[in-house]
């Protein structure tokens, strides 16, 4: 890592540093950078969120748009709240009846609490008396002329912009049929096209499509509106405190601190965005930190990390309050009535203690939010975005605990009790290992299903249906897990032993190089391992092999050298003797020196013969041959032998060519030793059988001879130095059938050896080659 | 011999054995020179007297390869190599090297006495062998006249009987060529035959006995087993 550092930091052109002051600069660097990302992302979600929660809704829109208005009187709000007033007070003038309040806070328009009287008129007057508290606004009402309602300064209503007392700029003026009204002396375009829609900005009778009522033709209004509202309070002691009558005034207070609060945001954006753009400059530093804050969660266990990122999802998450409501009303809304009616239900909803949830079967809750699902997700959502701290809190929360942690640290969930679990379980053998797997999802599968039986059935309310849901959704959530990490075991395992199969049938060709490396928390990987050793020790094996079959080569030809020297003396001055006048016995001794020398020699020979063999050193020249020809001619070659030993030999070999593949030379050396053998070793005066036959793309070469001797039972013929009489000690040295053995396997075919009683059989067996 | 060139070299690092080819050579008549390593054998090969050499290949020093490759490029005599190395390669590689014969040991002396006569008569025949006369055939120490039906080893007369000489005449047309039995037969005898395989054997035999240094490793006439016969072409 810190060498890494150090590598970025070259890249980047710094002076060389001594690695002490490059390494702080580098924690300085990396520390900035997380900052910088951690305020960045703050400031961007907390700005970003304030802009979805206020301009998402066109409402939202047009209160941005009134709030960077200079004068409030020009806002669409501002038109809207006039035309209340004006439709209040025609309704005062017209005798219906006024309601509540205009807006809540801090304005007390309420005639509930100024008058008990439920009459219209009552209702009427409290208000006018409230109304006339504000002198923000002043208003007349007149009925045929003759004033009914009215502040106290507009007892004459102005009739032009001119008359509007001191400190008005604005005048509204009714007259029974059409509305006119003056800003700073002009008069403005009210009706537009004479249509009103929508989007018309004031909501007023006079409209082509907006007309009177007898009654209401009758008013007529006046209303002045001061250039800038002023809070007006009253202390009316008598019903405990001060009330404030100053609705236009908040008006204007609440655009403007909303222009604030919006060039506030505007300047967080850009601080976060500035702030982002420079994490994004020093991402690798910050990728640094990042890695320094993983390598600290790494230490705490994976389930700590889970249930601290669980609780803060719980507590800073705003817990949906006001969503309980709407649902409540709407689960009234939804249901029947006519299921509870007269129940103690009833009563419930009344004092509201109904739980709406535990009325709505599951298909009502259903239909309720299949209509209302993405309202009520809009709701929440924008109420969430009135908690900025805790949501950020809860973001940095998970990405520290989670998100950092996940992708930084390899497999996280390893440490910890689930970790610690499963390599003990690992320590298990694998076949009790695979049997748990059966029972841990059946025994939490169980558990699910007992308490989806009490949710349903048994614990249809209070705190116990609580607790049980709450177990419902811990087995649940436990029962999906476990399968999960299961399901995912029984793939690596799969694969794993896809793996092993094909390693083995590897090691099985000889293969024994490569091993094969299974991760050790996987299922199979002891036995990888286990396979992994005896690869090694086949390894091992082989090359000790090789290198004893090099070195045996190498001790054949040493010894050679070194036996063939001395032989040649022997061989040389025995014959220089032999050539002397010698008086016996001394001439009798030499006659038995060269003999044994000779058989000295021959003997050596054969040794070395076998030996290449053996060691797969004996070059071989293959080529198409015929098979019977070459019996025929080795009998030919042998004739004066065969006919010296008295035997008879019987030859049984087809005229048609048998045509196989070997090497001449080596292939005669085989006949030679079988039939010098037979010739050597038979009784005297009996037949030897030689046959040569084809069958099934294989010709066969036998010799049949009745030994002179017992034959032993279980001796491998073709063994070194193997006589078929212990005692003997002819001129054989004991190889001939094992040089034949070899040379007959090194040109392709086979030499098998059987003995019956004395009947001693060698057959040649060669495949034969396709003809040419 | 004629040029007075009748020393023979022997050089082995076994003293015992170069001993023992130095007795049986100058039982022979022949006059024996003696080195014990390659580097000895270059300063003796310079003995204008000298005939032949017989080398040994593994020596201290100077290996007999490495020998024959200089006293080459000095000298033009029979070499002939020893060695305890018997595989075909080694063979073929001691005489690409320049040495007319190789010998494996252990070699008998007999043999080797006969090898020996036999390069040092094939040299001193070598001009009337550049001026054989057309129609002659040539191969090795081997030559064979088809008009006076001669053969001669080594430039001595080779007595064969009619049918040895027809055997002779057609391998010596063809050397190289493998003959079957039947073959040889019929163009020898002029007749099918049905069970030709030993009589041609036998002839085949008796013709080694004659022609060969060592008629139980024939270097000319050899039996190319499970196919037929034929005559070993040489430089």
């Amino acid at each position: 890592m810190d060498t890494k550092w150090n590598d970025t930091a070259d890249a980047g052109g710094m002076p060389v540093l001594p690695a002490r002051q490059k390494k702080k600069r580098g924690t300085l660097r990396a520390a900035a950078a997380f900052l910088a990302f951690f305020l960045g992302v703050g400031l961007l979600v907390e700005s970003g969120l304030f802009f979805w929660a206020n301009l998402s809704s066109s409402g939202g829109r047009q209160w941005l748009e009134d709030s960077f208005q200079a004068d409030y009187q020009d806002t669409r709000e501002f038109r809207s709240r006039m035309s209340n007033y004006l439709e209040t007070l025609i309704t005062m003038g017209a005798g219906g009846p006024v309601y509540g309040a205009y807006s809540g806070g801090y304005d007390g328009y309420d005639p509930g609490w100024a008058t008990s009287d439920p009459s219209a008129g009552a209702k009427a007057a409290a208000w006018a008396a409230q109304m006339d508290l504000d002198k923000n606004v002043l208003f007349s009402v007149r009925v045929d002329g003759a004033v009914k309602y009215a502040s106290s300064e507009m007892l004459s209503p102005p009739a032009q912009p001119a008359d509007l007392p001191e400190g008005y700029n604005f005048l509204l003026l009714f007259d029974g049929k059409k509305v006119r009204a003056w800003k700073d002396g002009r008069e403005l375009d009210l009706y537009g096209d004479g249509y009103y829609t929508e989007n018309s900005d004031w909501y007023l009778p006079g409209y082509k499509n907006f007309t009177l009522s007898e009654e209401a033709s009758k008013v007529q209004v006046a209303m002045a509106v001061a250039e800038t509202p002023r809070q007006f309070i009253q202390g009316s002691y008598e019903y405990g405190g001060t009330r404030q009558y100053n609705q236009l005034y908040w008006l204007k207070e609440n655009l403007d601190g909303f222009r604030a609060n919006v060039t506030a945001h505007l300047v967080r954006l850009g601080a976060g965005a500035a702030l982002a753009l420079l994490y994004v400059l020093l991402r690798r530093d910050k990728q640094r930190a990042d890695r320094a804050l993983a390598r600290g969660t790494g230490k705490v266990w994976f389930e700590v990390k889970l249930l601290a990122a669980a609780l803060l999802l719980f507590c800073l998450l705003p817990r949906p309050a006001y969503l309980s409501e709407v649902w409540s009303e709407l689960g009234y809304a939804y249901s029947s009535q006519a299921a509870y009616a007269g129940t103690e239900l009833e009563e419930m909803i009344e004092s509201g203690t109904w739980d709406s949830a535990a009325a709505l079967s599951p298909g009502e809750t259903f239909v309720v939010l299949a209509d209302n699902g993405g309202w009520m997700l809009r709701e929440y959502l924008s109420s969430l975005t009135d908690h900025p701290l805790p949501l950020l809190t809860l973001f940095w929360g998970l990405y520290l605990l989670v998100f950092n942690d996940l992708r930084y640290n390899k497999q996280p969930w390893r440490h910890g009790i689930c970790g610690m679990l499963a390599a003990k379980e690992l320590k298990l053998p694998i076949q009790r290992r695979l049997m748990r797997r059966g029972v841990i999802p059946l025994v939490l599968g169980l558990l699910w299903a007992v308490s989806f039986i009490l949710v349903m059935w048994v614990f249809r309310d209070g705190m116990g249906r609580v607790v049980v849901w709450f177990a419902l959704l811990i087995f649940g959530g436990l029962l999906l897990a476990v399968l999960a990490a299961y399901a995912r075991r029984a793939q690596e395992m799969a694969i794993d032993l896809g793996a092993l199969a094909d390693q083995t049938a590897r090691l099985r060709a000889g293969q024994v190089e490569d091993p094969l490396d299974l991760p050790p928390q996987h299922d199979l990987a002891q036995m990888a391992d286990d396979l992994n050793h005896v690869q090694q020790g086949l390894h091992q094996a082989v090359e000790e092999r090789t290198r004893s079959e090099r070195m045996k080569v190498e001790l054949v030809t040493n010894v050679s050298h070194d036996l063939k020297t001395p032989l040649t003396s022997i061989l040389s001055y025995t014959e220089l003797l032999a050539q002397e006048t010698l008086e016996p016995p001394a001439s009798e001794y030499v006659a038995i020196l060269n003999e044994k020398t000779q058989r000295l020699r021959t003997m050596v020979h054969d040794v070395f013969e076998v030996s290449k063999a053996a060691s797969g050193q004996l070059p071989v020249r293959l080529e198409g041959l015929d098979f019977g020809r070459l019996l025929r001619q080795t009998l030919a070659d042998m004739e004066q032998a065969i006919q010296d030993s008295g035997m008879t030999l019987r030859p049984s070999i087809p005229e048609e060519p048998v045509p196989i593949t070997a090497d001449s030379d080596r292939l005669y050396r085989v006949f030679q030793n079988l039939l010098g053998n037979a010739l050597k070793y038979s009784l005297p005066g009996s037949r030897i059988y030689l046959s040569l036959s084809v069958a099934e793309g294989k010709a066969a070469a036998s010799i049949k001879n009745t030994s002179a001797v017992e034959l032993r039972p279980g001796v491998d013929y073709t063994g070194r130095f193997v006589r078929g009489d212990e005692s003997r000690s002819d001129g054989g040295s004991g190889l001939g059938l094992s040089i034949a053995d070899s040379f007959t396997r090194a040109c392709g075919g086979t030499l098998d050896i059987t003995t019956e009683a004395d009947l001693f059989t060698a057959s040649v067996v060669f495949p034969i080659s396709p003809e040419a | 011999m004629a040029d007075g060139r009748d020393a023979i070299l022997v050089v082995d690092d076994d003293r015992e054995i170069v001993g023992a080819i130095a007795a049986a050579l100058e039982k022979e008549g022949y006059r024996c020179l003696r080195a014990y390593d390659g580097m000895e054998a270059l300063d003796r090969a310079l003995d204008p007297g000298l005939g032949l050499i017989l080398m040994d290949v593994m020596m201290p020093r100077m290996d007999g390869l490495s020998a024959v490759l200089r006293i080459r490029e000095k000298r033009n005599l029979p070499i002939i190599l020893l060695s305890a190395k018997s595989e075909e390669s080694d063979k073929v590689l001691g005489l690409s090297m320049g040495a007319d014969d190789y010998l494996t040991k252990p070699f008998g002396i007999q043999e080797l006495v006969a090898r020996v006569r036999s390069q040092l008569r094939r040299y001193t025949l070598l001009g009337d062998v550049n001026a054989a006369p057309a129609g002659v055939l040539v191969n090795g120490r081997l030559t064979y006249d088809p008009d006076s039906r001669t053969l001669t080893a080594d430039g001595e007369a080779v007595r064969l009987t009619a049918t040895e000489t027809g055997i002779v005449e057609l391998l010596m047309r063809n050397p190289g060529r493998v003959f079957p039995a039947e073959e040889i037969y019929r163009r020898v005898w002029g007749e099918e035959a049905f069970s030709s395989e030993n009589t041609v054997m036998v002839h085949i035999r008796r013709i080694r006995e004659k022609i060969e240094l060592n008629p139980r490793e024939p270097d000319y006439l050899k039996v190319v087993w499970g196919i037929g016969y034929k005559m070993e072409r040489h430089g």
